[in-house]
């Protein structure tokens, strides 16, 4: 296998000032000119060592603000790097958020011309591109139409049609797929399938994990501009998903009514917890993997013996996935405290947010004692490639 | 040629086409407006100055004609390039191409403004019944100068401007007390003798007034007089490219 290495990065940081009190005017220089700016200094990306090879899909992941698009630009030539080395061998095509830098007064037809050129592209050849590029947006009735009067998805539309019409060795793309529909998405995998078969190397930035887990080879994950990970797409979507986001604040449903008026408190719920696989407090999991719920609970009235936890999940919308109480189980809660653990051993899901309510009653469920309504929040993200919302077991074979 | 320079040469050109197309984007008269404006200033310059004060210079309105279409190109081609990195901050911020491209291709539609409004010029010099001379081939060779000039001022405004935004209306005032301390509307042979060594300090000055021998004049600016200019303009022109080549490269983040 050709090993060639088309991008390395080493050691790369880039700092921005942030002035904590912008001036932007000489009068503000002149006036403050012996006081000091204070500047925060942000360390957008921080000693980043990464090396590409040529052929590679590469994945970068990482939560807002973790430097992926800083990357992206210091890749593109936008930025230059405060400290560390860049190399690039080859051509780079760079198609950064929303457009390629479009001239909102030109029409369509004159962007395309004026970017490719940029690009690197011999206005011949845009001619003989003209068509495919035309096709590929969709955009035959607007291409004298102006570009401020494009929506944002024709935009892109547009965008990533010339960027991948220039003949470059390296691609970059960051959240190409956020906009375009159903439609436009799958085209657009499908040049991710020919130029990776054309044997390009592809940068490939997105918050769409299926999209990453399907094309990429290997992946990055960043973290306040750090690698945290890299290597096997699988491992470090894992790692992305457990590790990498912080724990979810109460998320509620919109609807969700304080249902602790109608609790007698007999015994309460002091606290709970959700854990994942690994034993740590999580809101994220992945599809397959356990989830287990830790509930701390205290008895007030002293002349219950036993207490029933129920526990119901929702899905967004509020319908009911799933009930259960303890008692169902043959497990009742001694009294006067103590804590429980309720697990689902394989989160039956594929992905979206769901809530938990849990409960203290008794045993005919005709008295809460406590009830923490839809408080309870945890969101699934799949690291395969699925679509819908079950979990099903499944294999394939040939016969 | 190799092929990066090619290709500089063909981003450079889309830049200046695109620049010129929007520059009279939605109106209606278009680019009849570059001829429009300096004939309109000149028009009551030439009122005001011929006959409600007078001015003892021959051939008065081919002088200020001159010097309002030469003044003209410098007030332009200044204001609209030190616009041009924010008028693209949409393309710095995206893409990366050599930053200076874009300076000149900003100039480049303010030149053909001038070779334009040469024309006119030209048609009035002849009109004139004014005889050139074999004085007019360092024509080129000045508006050559004068350009320079300009470059070097406009990447020196250009990038200053990304960061002080202050700039526009400071350049504002400048070029209104430029336009009265320069041989617009008089020459160089009416300011009093003691003066016009501070004057012609002012390039700007220097090359309309050597526009003004060789078009109306009929006569070579002196070898010194050249030499002087040329240096200006060299030194300029250099300390605008140190700048810009120093700070280029922060031009998106500072945008």
């Amino acid at each position: 296998m050709n090993k060639e290495i088309v991008l390395s990065l080493k050691n790369v940081t880039k700092t921005f000032k942030i002035p904590h009190e912008r001036r932007d005017t000489l009068k503000e220089h002149f006036t403050h000119f012996f006081r000091r700016l204070k500047y925060t200094r942000l360390d957008a990306v921080k000693s980043v060592d990464i090396e590409v090879i040529k052929g590679e899909f590469l994945g970068i992941i990482g939560r807002n603000g973790g430097g992926k698009s800083t990357l992206l630009k210091l890749l593109a030539g936008i930025y230059l790097p405060t400290k560390g080395k860049i190399k690039v061998n080859g051509m780079i095509s760079p198609f950064l958020e929303l457009g390629v830098g479009f001239n909102a007064d030109l029409t369509g037809k004159e962007n395309v011309y004026l970017n490719g050129t940029i690009l690197g592209l011999t206005r011949g050849e845009i001619d003989a591109k003209y068509q495919d590029i035309v096709d590929f947006a969709e955009l035959h009735d607007f291409m004298d139409t102006k570009i401020k009067n494009y929506s944002s998805g024709m935009h892109v539309r547009l965008a990533f049609s010339i960027a991948i019409q220039a003949d470059a060795d390296i691609y970059l793309c960051d959240e190409v797929l956020a906009v375009g529909d159903m439609v436009f998405q799958q085209k657009c995998f499908d040049v991710f399938h020919r130029l990776k078969n054309e044997g390009k190397t592809i940068i490939y930035v997105s918050h769409d994990i299926g999209s990453v887990r399907r094309f990429c080879d290997r992946c990055v994950l960043l973290s306040k501009g750090e690698v945290v990970a890299s290597g096997d797409p699988g491992v470090v979507i894992d790692k992305y998903i457990y590790e990498g986001g912080e724990i979810a604040a109460a998320a509620t449903l919109k609807d969700e009514q304080d249902m602790s008026h109608l609790s007698s408190k007999k015994a309460v719920i002091e606290a709970y917890q959700l854990l994942d696989k690994n034993g740590k407090p999580c809101t994220n999991f992945c599809p397959g993997d356990s989830l287990r719920l830790r509930v701390n609970y205290r008895v007030n009235d002293t002349s219950l013996k036993n207490v029933n936890a129920g526990v119901a999940i929702y899905d967004e919308r509020g319908n009911h996935l799933f009930g259960e109480t303890s008692f169902w189980q043959n497990v009742a809660l001694p009294s006067p405290q103590g804590s429980y653990e309720f697990e689902i051993k394989e989160i039956p899901l594929l992905s979206g947010k769901y809530f938990i309510t849990i409960a203290l009653n008794n045993e005919a469920i005709s008295e809460q004692y406590d009830w923490v309504n839809k408080k309870i929040f945890f969101n699934v993200e799949n690291n395969k490639i699925q679509e819908g919302i079950i979990n099903f077991k499944t294999g394939w074979k040939l016969t | 040629m190799n092929k990066s320079f090619k290709q500089s040469l063909r981003i450079f050109w889309e830049i200046a086409i695109s620049d010129f197309k929007l520059r009279y984007n939605n109106s209606i008269l278009g680019y009849l407006w570059t001829l429009i404006k300096p004939l309109m200033l000149f028009g009551i310059l030439y009122v005001v100055f011929s006959f409600f004060m007078r001015f003892e210079i021959d051939n008065y309105a081919l002088h200020l004609l001159v010097g309002v279409v030469f003044w003209n190109f410098f007030v332009e081609a200044t204001t609209i390039t030190m616009h041009s990195f924010i008028n693209k901050a949409a393309l710095i911020t995206k893409i990366y191409f050599p930053r200076h491209l874009i300076v000149l291709a900003a100039t480049m539609t303010s030149l053909l403004t001038l070779l334009l409004n040469s024309i006119v010029v030209f048609v009035f010099v002849i009109y004139s019944a004014v005889d050139l001379s074999w004085a007019i081939l360092i024509f080129p060779l000045l508006l050559i100068v004068y350009y320079f000039l300009v470059l070097g001022i406009s990447f020196i405004l250009s990038i200053l401007y990304v960061k002080f935004r202050d700039l526009q209306h400071i350049w504002e005032v400048l070029l209104q007390i430029g336009f009265w301390l320069t041989p617009v509307i008089y020459t160089v042979s009416i300011i009093p003798e003691k003066y016009r060594f501070y004057v012609l300090l002012n390039p700007v000055a220097r090359i309309i007034d050597s526009f003004r021998k060789i078009l109306i004049l009929n006569e070579l600016p002196t070898f010194l007089d050249t030499a002087i200019l040329i240096g200006v303009t060299a030194l300029i022109f250099l300390l605008g490219l140190f700048i810009f080549k120093r700070k280029q490269a922060y031009i998106a983040e500072n945008i």
